[in-house]
């Protein structure tokens, strides 16, 4: 099993690397082979994990209603205002990465992609760290996200372990392409103007 | 140099966003997530709902909890993998309902962290709330809350609070929540001492706005600048917490 002396381990010395020589992020990928049986192994210990089971605070503070509590509830009973409980409770299809604890946070961004991997620009997250660049096999991205691997795109790598005991650790590396919405065909004709009057405004300042 | 001794054992980590404001909760879904492309195909066929009402909308979606009520909503997650993506689904709703008016924002993560022992827990709380001054009125007194508010350190009305509690579902563990609070405006300056608490400006400068579609900016604002700011203090405070306990 590895541990988080194979992550350091495999942290290395190269901070920066190209296409032909994508070293340090390759390391860091590889170090990872058993994402699928760290997710399994670990799922059902958090799965029970509730996200605000204690008391409430504040208004934004995410305890400030019951909602959750009233949706239990009432759900269970035979208020048709709410959905059945037995919906509430279907397996999720896909399994959950809990308890992570995550080391490292990168956000990148697809420069150019190909048959298999794409090229992606690195950026540390809350780090003051280079900006790397190198490729990434498409088959590090889960299947559903793979539609967004376009030249441009925006995606999270996310790079940490899953604490089994107090000594053993399973390396976690996740890669998350961000969904930041639709642009509708409203918002692009607005951008469109905004973008054509200002080209007029630096017509006329040319002719000056 | 390994050191896993000072690690806080963490047994559930959980982000949330907060927005208080006017919302139409009957407009959320899974499919509406799906349809403004914030969530895959994929995931909204994990979907569970559990009220989708006109005064109500509760439902989770894959690693997703949305609630919404019409003063409020809540999206969290308790995969750390996903908080990006919620900052980024939490902007993206916040940018397609821009005439939506709100007034506060707050970025929170809770925590569950099991204590080594159980002489480590009751270290805690005798700590955080020592008991001498209570032993002569009551009878075995324990902590069961303590919240500490703070100023913030940037020129946002608002205030950062942390409560420590118990945990209720981890033995000898002890409850983290931080609410990092926003009221959507900026102030001139923050107070600097207890005293001026009281001045008029400070308490003016504390108080909510009206909610208003003009402080969608500043939240998308805070959610882009703020975030892993935010998620830094908050890890910082628990293993300040898990500093204290006796290992």
């Amino acid at each position: 099993m590895s541990t988080t002396a194979d992550l350091d381990d495999a942290k290395g010395p190269v901070r920066s690397f190209d296409r032909h020589g994508s070293e340090y992020l390759v390391e860091k990928l590889n170090a990872f082979k058993d994402l699928g049986k760290s997710r399994s192994q670990i799922a059902e210990r958090y799965r029970s994990a509730t996200l605000i089971p204690n008391q409430s605070v504040s208004d934004t503070d995410p305890m400030s209603t019951r909602l959750h509590e009233l949706a239990v509830a009432r759900g269970s009973g035979t208020d048709s205002a709410f959905a059945s409980a037995a919906a509430s409770q279907r397996p999720p299809t896909r399994e959950p990465v809990k308890g992570m604890r995550i080391t490292e946070r990168w956000e990148g961004r697809v420069l150019q992609a190909e048959d298999g991997f794409f090229n992606a620009e690195l950026k540390p997250l809350g780090k003051s760290e280079p900006v790397v660049i190198g490729d990434i096999s498409v088959d590090k991205v889960d299947e559903d996200d793979r539609e967004l691997i376009t030249d441009n795109a925006a995606f999270y790598l996310l790079i940490g372990h899953i604490p089994i005991t107090t000594t053993s650790r399973i390396p976690v590396q996740l890669i998350r392409f961000s969904r930041v919405g639709k642009w509708w065909p409203t918002e692009l004709e607005e951008l469109r103007q905004r973008g054509q009057a200002l080209f007029r405004t630096i017509e006329v300042d040319d002719s000056e | 140099m390994l050191d896993l001794v000072s690690t806080p054992e963490i047994s559930s980590d959980a982000c949330q966003v907060v927005v208080i404001g006017k919302f139409n909760p009957a407009i959320f879904s899974s499919g509406w997530l799906l349809a403004n492309d914030f969530i895959s195909e994929e995931e909204s066929r994990d979907a569970r709902p559990q009220a989708i009402v006109p005064q109500l909308s509760i439902f989770e979606v894959a690693w997703l909890r949305c609630e919404v009520t019409t003063e409020r909503m809540l999206l969290a997650t308790g995969e750390p993998g996903q908080y990006e993506r919620l900052r980024d689904i939490a902007s993206g709703i916040l940018d397609v309902l821009k005439h939506t008016p709100i007034q506060s924002l707050g970025i929170n993560r809770t925590f569950h962290v099991q204590m080594p022992n159980r002489k480590s827990w009751h270290l805690i709380g005798d700590l955080f709330a020592p008991k001498d001054i209570w032993e002569s009125s009551l009878k075995c007194p324990g902590m069961k809350d303590v919240t500490i508010t703070s100023v913030r350190r940037d020129l946002y009305s608002g205030e950062l609070n942390v409560t420590l509690q118990p945990s209720a579902t981890v033995k000898w563990g002890v409850f983290l929540a931080i609410n990092d609070h926003y009221n959507l405006k900026l102030v001139e300056q923050q107070p600097t001492s207890r005293d001026e608490f009281e001045d008029e400006s400070v308490v003016e400068g504390r108080k909510p706005p009206e909610p208003s579609a003009e402080a969608i900016p500043m939240a998308l604002d805070i959610l882009s600048d703020r975030w892993a700011e935010s998620h830094k203090e908050a890890e910082a405070l628990v293993q300040m917490i898990w500093d204290k306990a006796e290992h």
